[in-house]
């Protein structure tokens, strides 16, 4: 089971609703995937062609939503969403994301950080996306985020664990779960993640850019569940050496 | 977008078929709370923001 | 978040009682004593499984493993330091220790100028980390006379450590101004059902307090922390188990502090008091070996409590700082006739000995570590927050 903050989840995949072809298709990825958290962003309504409302698609029985701060710039833009999100009805649950350079949207650290501070003292339940810096997700942690959401490669590169090394260190020091984020291009990506001991997932793109999305989603939920099964049994971890069976150090001086 | 004199936040929404519980509105700058949809006047030149989520990662 | 560490982080401390370590350590098995040796970083269990009788055989094997890290993370280097006790006064009584407040020995507490004598006389066999020293009376000893004193020295010490009575959070950041940089209190045995039957008497009787001192020396900014136990008093698996838990939630909550491990055997002293179990040198090997593992990082302190071949031998598979040339009474380096002494030496050799000893072994034997130059308020005046 995946706690984060006072809820559990059976499911460690969670799934974002942006990029799909059809609200329809959304739906029906999303049921694929078994995920119970799915990521929304807040965006203006067209007054001239409102279009569809994802909450009244998705169950708020059924699904966390997860609303996001994407679009924010700094600190001071990521709050005012997070409390736009908040009085939408979007609870305290936040995926904090502060993404100041629109050609790679990685995350600005320091303002992620202010932004954390600020907003776990008004009782949101801050999840911040960040970039894989095991000092950062311990100051993060710090200040009160109920989880950490380090980015496996740079979002929408399909690059896979590229950080994987720093990712292990965050994993090992980490006090809430530990959620990887953006980068990951394939089932294999995810499997990979979850094998090292993340306690989660969140795609998105890879499955709604997908020929078949539901297949897809179907295909990373196996992945993180695949992953998941092999850390929890005691992955055989990379040997560095085999146990000497004659060594050669002398322990003749003890009495 | 021209609305008619008098009318409450409530009435707005309900009029381009939104549901009230999963809109925020600002106005003039400033979040509603929900419980003032109903009672909200609409003056000329407010600047009114319907903000709801959408898909997003 | 490791799942093995949840139950370890998530709010204060618990040492899970005795009774309940046991199995934790009777399940495991050889293989998981060859998992142990092979991973890159191991768990509770696994560490479980290096105390366990099922490593006994291996002995050699986590030697090596345990050599091989410290190289890796420390290099092939000694860190030396020396004690200065400056007083022998003892509110408490404790079964174990010869300044036992019961104990007919010679008491004193050095001035403050007996006490920069001292370690001045230290300063110049080469000493650059000091650690001071004290029984548990705060009529006698208090913060005041330590800062006093860190005022005077720091300027002629790399780093000031004290091994005195637990404090609170305000008076360990006011001892950090005022130049000390590492704290080391030992919660001597982890078992809850030991612990009061030799505790007999004064302030250390409150074992929570005692616990709950390493994380007050954190918040206090110290930048590091010495734990450890008193082996000989319970179990010496279930006692290393237990250290190698608190270590965990420490690093968990306070990843700025540094950490080191003492490992004191009980050394002959006043009150005759004979260890309650046996903990011999392989027994003693064997845990240091497994902290290791278990803790690539954590200082290991080896004092003089331990006989020279024994120091000797352990160069190089895992401790990391050794005391030198140690005397455990009040005023002992001065005056070499000072009696009062806390316990029985068991490397007798000088500084300079062991430095050769170091060397013969191809470490490097470092009297100077780091430098607290940067430090802006060492030795300046309380801060306004903790006044």
């Amino acid at each position: 089971m995946l706690s984060i903050a006072d809820r559990t989840f059976r499911s460690r995949l969670l799934v974002g609703t942006g990029k799909f072809s059809s609200s329809a298709m959304m739906v029906a990825a999303i049921e694929a995937s078994a995920s119970e958290i799915v990521t929304v962003a807040l965006r203006r309504i067209d007054l001239e062609d409102p279009g569809d409302d994802i909450m009244s698609m998705l169950s708020r029985d059924r699904y966390l939503f997860l609303p996001n701060t994407s679009g924010a710039r700094d600190a001071d833009e990521a709050v005012r969403l997070a409390r736009m999100a908040r009085a939408s009805g979007g609870g305290e649950w936040l995926k904090l994301e502060v993404t100041p350079d629109p050609r790679t949207l990685l995350p600005d650290p320091v303002e992620t950080l202010k932004a954390t501070e600020i907003l776990a003292a008004e009782g949101f339940k801050v999840m911040p996306y960040m970039n894989a810096d095991p000092i950062l997700a311990l100051r993060l942690q710090d200040v009160g985020a109920v989880a950490v959401m380090p980015l496996g490669a740079p979002i929408g590169t399909n690059l896979g664990m590229i950080t994987r090394f720093q990712i292990e260190i965050i994993i090992e020091q980490a006090r809430v779960p530990v959620i990887v984020d953006a980068g990951l291009g394939a089932p294999s990506h995810a499997a990979e993640a979850m094998e090292i001991g993340a306690d989660a997932v969140l795609v998105n793109t890879a499955i709604a850019v997908a020929g078949d999305p539901v297949r897809m989603a179907r295909a990373f939920a196996m992945a993180v569940e695949a992953g998941r099964d092999a850390f929890e049994s005691g992955l055989g971890r990379k040997q560095i050496e085999a146990v000497a069976s004659s060594p050669t150090t002398g322990l003749d001086f003890l009495k | 977008m021209e609305i008619q004199s008098g009318t409450t936040i409530e009435g707005l929404i309900l009029g381009m078929d939104l549901n009230p519980d999963t809109v925020v509105v600002e106005c003039d700058g400033q979040i509603v709370l929900r419980e003032e949809y109903g009672n909200h006047v609409l003056n000329t030149g407010s600047r009114v923001e319907l903000i709801r989520f959408v898909g997003g990662g | 978040m490791v799942e093995i560490y949840s139950n370890l982080v998530a709010g204060e401390f618990i040492v899970p009682p005795f009774q309940e370590l046991g199995p934790l350590i009777g399940a495991r098995t050889a293989g998981d004593v060859e998992k142990a040796l092979v991973a890159e970083r191991i768990d509770v269990d696994l560490f479980a499984a290096l105390l366990s009788p099922e490593a006994e055989p291996y002995l050699p094997i986590m030697a090596q493993r345990a050599g091989e890290l410290t190289r890796r993370r420390f290099g092939r280097v000694i860190q030396l330091y020396a004690p200065l006790y400056l007083s022998n006064y003892c509110g408490n009584r404790c079964a174990y220790c010869g300044f036992s407040a019961e104990n007919v020995i010679d008491r004193r507490v050095l001035s403050l100028e007996e006490a920069e004598q001292e370690a001045n006389l230290l300063a110049e066999r080469g000493f650059q980390h000091i650690l001071l020293v004290s029984g548990e009376a705060p009529g006698r000893l208090a913060v005041d006379y330590l800062a006093q004193l860190a005022r005077r020295l720091h300027h002629r010490f790399a780093s000031i450590a004290i091994e005195v009575q637990p404090l609170s959070e305000p008076d360990y950041a006011q001892l950090f101004l005022a130049g000390i940089t590492s704290v080391a209190v030992y919660q001597e045995t982890y078992d809850v059902e030991v612990y009061p039957k030799v505790h007999l008497a004064g302030p250390k009787q409150d074992y929570r307090y005692r616990l709950d001192t390493p994380a007050r020396v954190a918040r206090a900014g110290m930048r590091e922390i010495g734990i450890g136990a008193l082996l000989g008093l319970s179990d010496w698996r279930l006692e290393g188990l237990a250290l190698g838990m608190h270590l965990a939630w420490l690093r968990h909550r306070f990843w700025r502090t540094a950490f080191t491990v003492s490992f004191p055997r009980i050394r002959p002293s006043a009150g005759g008091f004979a260890p309650m179990t046996w903990v011999g040198e392989r027994q003693l090997a064997q845990l240091i070996f497994a902290l290791r593992i278990f803790d690539p990082d954590v200082g290991l302190v080896l004092s003089t409590r331990e006989e020279a071949r024994f120091r000797d031998g352990m160069i190089g598979m895992g401790p990391t700082r050794y005391s030198a040339g140690s005397c455990t009474a009040p005023g002992g380096y001065s005056d070499p006739e000072q009696t009062g002494e806390q316990f029985a030496i068991g490397d007798l050799r000088t500084l300079d000995e062991v430095c050769l000893a170091i060397r013969a072994k191809g470490y490097d034997p470092v009297r100077k570590d780091w430098d607290p130059v940067f430090q802006q308020h060492a030795g300046g005046e309380v801060s306004r927050q903790y006044k």
